[in-house]
């Protein structure tokens, strides 16, 4: 009998022993200074992504920022970070809300929810802005001070990058899910009448836009995740509505992707496994990348605006915490640090 | 590829003619009585095998068998919340890794390797076993181990019925019914049963801003089904057919973070399967055979809707996938009694599986044929070695050869001690998904590789008034080339053999009971320690080599203490469940470890003549968890059961 007490005893303590508590995040100091925030997309249908911020006052990156701040998970794969005024407006699409922050501190402000799938915003104006869908035909419109929303604008095709040049919004057509229409367009909206008045034909899915110093807009094109085209980076002029010149890329299973341009508009940036830097008035694309992937998986880039230095983002093997390197212009490596899952878009705060 | 299969082929005629000239030895004896019915409730586990108790099947009739498995072994379920989909792994392993066969056939989908053990009612159950170790190692694939689901046939029995009803919270309803007819030669047996719950059970959903209660949305479900026995007893043989149908509709919920969604999705899945096994067994003196076929179909289908809030857009997204999976499968075996020890078992199969998938380009098929040969030895003292093999060809190829090696006996010089060692090899073959997704299949992967040992020690304990059995036992396992899907830059994920995982850890099963006046006690744990790591170069880059794989506790424990007097019966259980990663990363992000959690659940049940009425509670200490990052999961909550049981012989 002693023993089966003994027994039941020990029973009992494996039952109690073992229990932990969740860890107690460190909270950051509230002013976060100047600095670029990371966007962790996190795994579809995990709920884990995350933000992380880089101060260049401290050269530290804060990593959980939103979570520290606001004892709230950022929800499920954070797509974009857009800027107006002091804040920071978070999509995040499978979730279907975007969430705004003061862009100096983290603390959540306001939410939009209700939407279907949304990847990216377009400021028109303080009380107007347009967010892109990767399954509803169209843009979504709303307030972005009230966060009332205002409609939708039907473009029969769903919709992914923007640009505004003057009073247009240009916006790529760059998904085919469950979409019979051709993924290879860049649809034009007036931006006072909210209305699709016309549309560019590039090539398959032209995946990000910018525009540049002289008010031309760039469109580069992977041409499809099966390799379906040859990618291209095309110069269109706004006001003629035409394709002014074509840069084919030399190889087919070549995927090209994050467009930027720095804050002057005179020199790109994209990513085809390495980096490539080329000056707006070059006849062809670069041969000579400006960054080595080196075995990195490059998932993110921007540039400093201030042309100080280019930032990466490394994915890694996307289930684990990716990477932050910032580069010179040069090239060559100055730091790196840690950032949550899949570090998929970074935006300054300055 | 054709010499690999023509070799086997050429053994299974050899086999046959073996067995031809044994049976043609034999057929002339005459039996006295032909024993069909498994081992009883009484029987003690084996060093490797689990059986879970007759008392605990029975507490647990109108459960599924996830619930069963978690409260009552060392099987880890990883449950999506109720009604949703539940998974089986042990020792390190995942879902894949466990082989799980009913009436001695694979029941795992071809097309995941899984089974839904939540869609599995314990009321088609009559025998649950679960093989650990070596003792898996007789099938491909069953890495972690083996849990084996059985019906058996009873004769003379006259006229049986078993009526059960229950309701719970929830909207909870289950109505069951068993009707069995048997004289000494042939028994007919029909079962069926109808669950339904709204699952609409209120949790607080910590993921938006502001926190909020909030009534779980999109989790009911509704699963009926028919299982139909028939066994005839003829001379020296046995015919056995079973065929089990079942159809299982259920929406599926959310994740926590994605309630605020627009569009109104509607996600659901409809799964049916029809499973049929036709099987003879001939029984002599010193040896059986048996043949047996099967004939499984799954379909699957899945349907997600979203439409939008404003106008125009009746339907944003629309997806209707389904998956049409076929097996069939025919094997005879043969066991024949070498002298006064030996013991040889041979099995010889035949099958094929075939999958229609929408996300497949076109109809995929895997013709499998496979030999297993066993050798086992026992003397009078009660040691056992097996030692053992199989060999199997998939689509022309002949896959690695697995074999295995068994001992346990009784430690010289004392007579409640005893200790089992067990070493095995064998491999797992990539699932139809793995090798046929569109997009991300990949054609070219290997089957994964496992070399295993395990050591087991067991010490029983019997006084007049309790008995105490106690089993404890260390295990480690390499696999190599396993199998993991990664997403790529293309946004969709691709399968490679990428880890070499090492899984190590040892378990502990207490089994206690004793008495006092009318007062029967009993009292059963199971603990699990398991620590499982990536050990692959491509771990040590990513600089996870170490860390514990994600959702595998590395303490998991349960335990169920039952007291029956007279006509009632109390069962308490607490089940356990470690930390678990939900990433490889290591830092204080909320969203890497769920933290571990015990539950509580009670029942009374009381019967009178050929009634019977329970009253079951659950997380009686309304705890609030999740099983899998951000999936709600239910609090406090009830359910009672009536019964009616009738037997004509008694």
């Amino acid at each position: 009998m002693k023993r089966f007490t003994f027994y039941l005893l020990v029973l009992i303590w494996l039952g109690t022993a073992c229990t932990k508590l969740e860890n107690d995040p460190t909270v950051p100091p509230d002013f976060l200074g100047n600095g670029f925030f990371v966007l962790n997309q996190g795994n579809f249908t995990s709920g884990n992504a995350s933000l992380s911020f880089f101060s260049e006052d401290s050269v530290k990156m804060i990593n959980n920022l939103f979570y520290k701040r606001n004892n709230a998970p950022l929800g499920d794969v954070a797509q974009s970070i857009s800027f107006w005024d002091d804040e920071a407006f978070i999509v995040v699409n499978n979730s279907a809300y975007i969430y705004v922050i003061d862009a100096h501190t983290g603390h959540f402000k306001r939410k939009l929810t209700e939407l279907n799938s949304p990847r990216f915003i377009q400021f028109v104006d303080a009380n107007k802005a347009y967010i892109s869908d990767f399954q509803l035909k169209g843009l979504f419109v709303f307030n972005p001070t009230t966060m009332q929303p205002l409609g939708i604008i039907e473009t029969g095709k769903t919709t992914e990058a923007m640009v505004r040049v003057d009073n247009e919004v240009f916006v790529t057509n760059w998904s085919a899910y469950n979409n019979k229409s051709t993924n290879s367009t860049v649809q034009i909206i007036n931006a006072n009448l909210d209305q699709l008045i016309d549309s560019i034909v590039v090539a398959k899915e032209p995946n990000s836009i910018v525009v540049d110093k002289n008010k031309k807009i760039w469109v580069l094109c992977s041409g499809g995740f099966m390799n379906d085209e040859i990618p291209a980076l095309f110069r269109i002029d706004p006001s003629g509505r035409n394709i002014e010149k074509r840069y084919n890329f030399p190889v087919l299973e070549s995927s090209p992707e994050q467009l930027h341009i720095n804050r002057a508009g005179d020199e790109l940036y994209y990513l085809n496994g390495d980096v490539f830097n080329m000056h707006i008035d070059e006849d062809q694309l670069p041969a000579t990348p400006v960054v080595r992937a080196s075995g990195r998986n490059y998932s993110a880039l921007a540039v400093h605006p201030d042309d100080q230095y280019i930032i990466l983002s490394d994915a890694g093997n996307y289930v684990q915490n990716g990477w932050v390197y910032r580069f010179g212009r040069d090239g060559i490596l100055i730091d790196s640090t840690q950032a949550g899952i899949i570090p998929g878009y970074i935006g300054f705060n300055h | 590829m054709k010499c690999s299969s023509s070799l086997l082929f050429s053994v299974f005629l050899l086999q046959i003619t073996f067995l031809r000239s044994g049976a043609q030895s034999l057929d002339t004896l005459q039996l006295q009585q032909v024993e069909v019915v498994a081992s009883s409730a009484q029987d003690t586990d084996n060093l490797s095998v689990q059986k879970i108790d007759q008392a605990i099947l029975k507490v647990n009739r109108i459960n599924t068998i996830a619930n069963l498995l978690q409260q009552n072994s060392i099987v880890f379920i990883k449950d999506y919340g109720p009604g949703s989909l539940a998974t089986a792994s042990f020792r390190g392993t995942t879902a894949n890794h466990t082989q799980v066969l009913w009436n001695g056939v694979p029941v795992n989908a071809p097309n995941n390797g899984q089974v839904d053990f939540n869609r599995l009612p314990v009321f088609f159950v009559d025998e649950a076993q679960l093989a650990r170790g070596a003792q898996s190692a007789s099938q491909q694939g069953g890495f972690g181990g083996l849990i084996m689901l059985n019906n058996q046939s009873v004769f003379n029995e006259g006229f049986q019925l078993d009526l059960k009803q229950g309701v719970g919270s929830f909207n909870s309803l289950g109505s069951y019914a068993d009707f069995s007819w048997s004289n000494n030669k042939v028994q007919l047996r029909t079962r069926i049963f109808r669950s339904s719950s709204e699952n609409d059970f209120e949790y607080l959903n910590t993921a938006p801003i502001p926190a909020k209660k909030m009534k779980q949305q999109q989790a009911d479900f509704v699963d009926k089904g028919v299982l139909q026995e028939f066994h005839w007893q003829k001379g020296q043989g046995i015919l056995s057919f079973y065929s089990w149908h079942q159809w299982n509709d259920r929406n599926l919920p959310p994740i926590m973070t994605n309630l605020e969604r627009g569009g109104n999705p509607k996600e659901r899945q409809d799964d049916r399967f029809h499973r049929n096994i036709l099987s003879y067994k001939s029984y002599w003196p010193k040896a059986s055979l048996e043949f047996k076929a099967a004939w499984f179909a799954e379909f699957q289908n899945y349907f997600l809707r979203t439409t939008s809030n404003y106008g125009g857009y009746e339907t944003v997204s629309l997806i209707e996938s389904k998956n049409n999976l076929q097996f069939w499968q025919q094997e005879i075996n043969f066991s024949q009694e070498l002298g006064k020890h030996w013991t040889l078992e041979t099995s010889t199969l035949i099958g094929r599986q075939t999958a229609f998938s929408t996300y497949y380009d076109s109809k995929k098929q895997r013709d499998q044929l496979a030999l297993r040969l066993k050798m086992s030895y026992q003397d009078k003292k009660g040691s056992l070695l097996e030692l053992g093999a199989h060999q199997d060809d998939t689509d022309g190829q002949l896959m690695a050869f697995s074999p295995f090696a068994h001992f346990s006996a009784t430690i010289p010089g004392t007579e409640r001690w005893q200790y089992a060692v067990g070493v095995s090899k064998n491999y797992h073959a990539p699932s139809l998904n793995d090798l046929y997704w569109y997009p991300g299949g990949n054609q070219n992967l290997m089957a994964e590789k496992a070399l295993q040992a395990d050591f087991s020690l067991r010490h029983e304990i019997r006084q007049q008034r309790y008995q105490i059995a106690i089993t404890a036992g260390l295990y480690a396992s390499r696999i190599s080339d396993w199998i993991q899907w990664r997403p790529t830059a293309y946004r969709y994920w691709v399968p490679g053999n990428i880890s070499m995982v090492f899984a190590r850890g040892a378990e502990l099963f207490l089994k206690a009971g004793f008495s006092h006046g009318k007062f029967r006690h009993s009292l059963h744990v199971n603990y699990a320690f398991t620590r499982t790591t990536d050990e692959s170069p491509l771990a040590q880059i990513d600089n996870t080599q170490g860390r514990q794989l994600i959702y595998i506790p590395m303490h998991h424990a349960n335990a169920l203490y039952q007291l029956n007097f007279n006509d009632w019966q109390f069962s308490y259980t607490m089940v356990y469940t470690g930390e678990r990663n939900t990433s490889l990363n290591e830092n204080e992000f909320y969203g890497f470890a769920l933290p571990a959690y015990t539950l509580h659940h009670g029942s009374l049940m009381k019967s009178w003549k050929h009634f019977s009425a329970s009253l079951q509670l659950n997380n009686i200490f309304n705890k609030d968890y999740q099983a899998i990052r951000w999936r709600a999961m239910p609090g406090r909550n009830f359910a009672i059961a009536l019964s009616y049981h009738f037997n004509s012989n008694h």
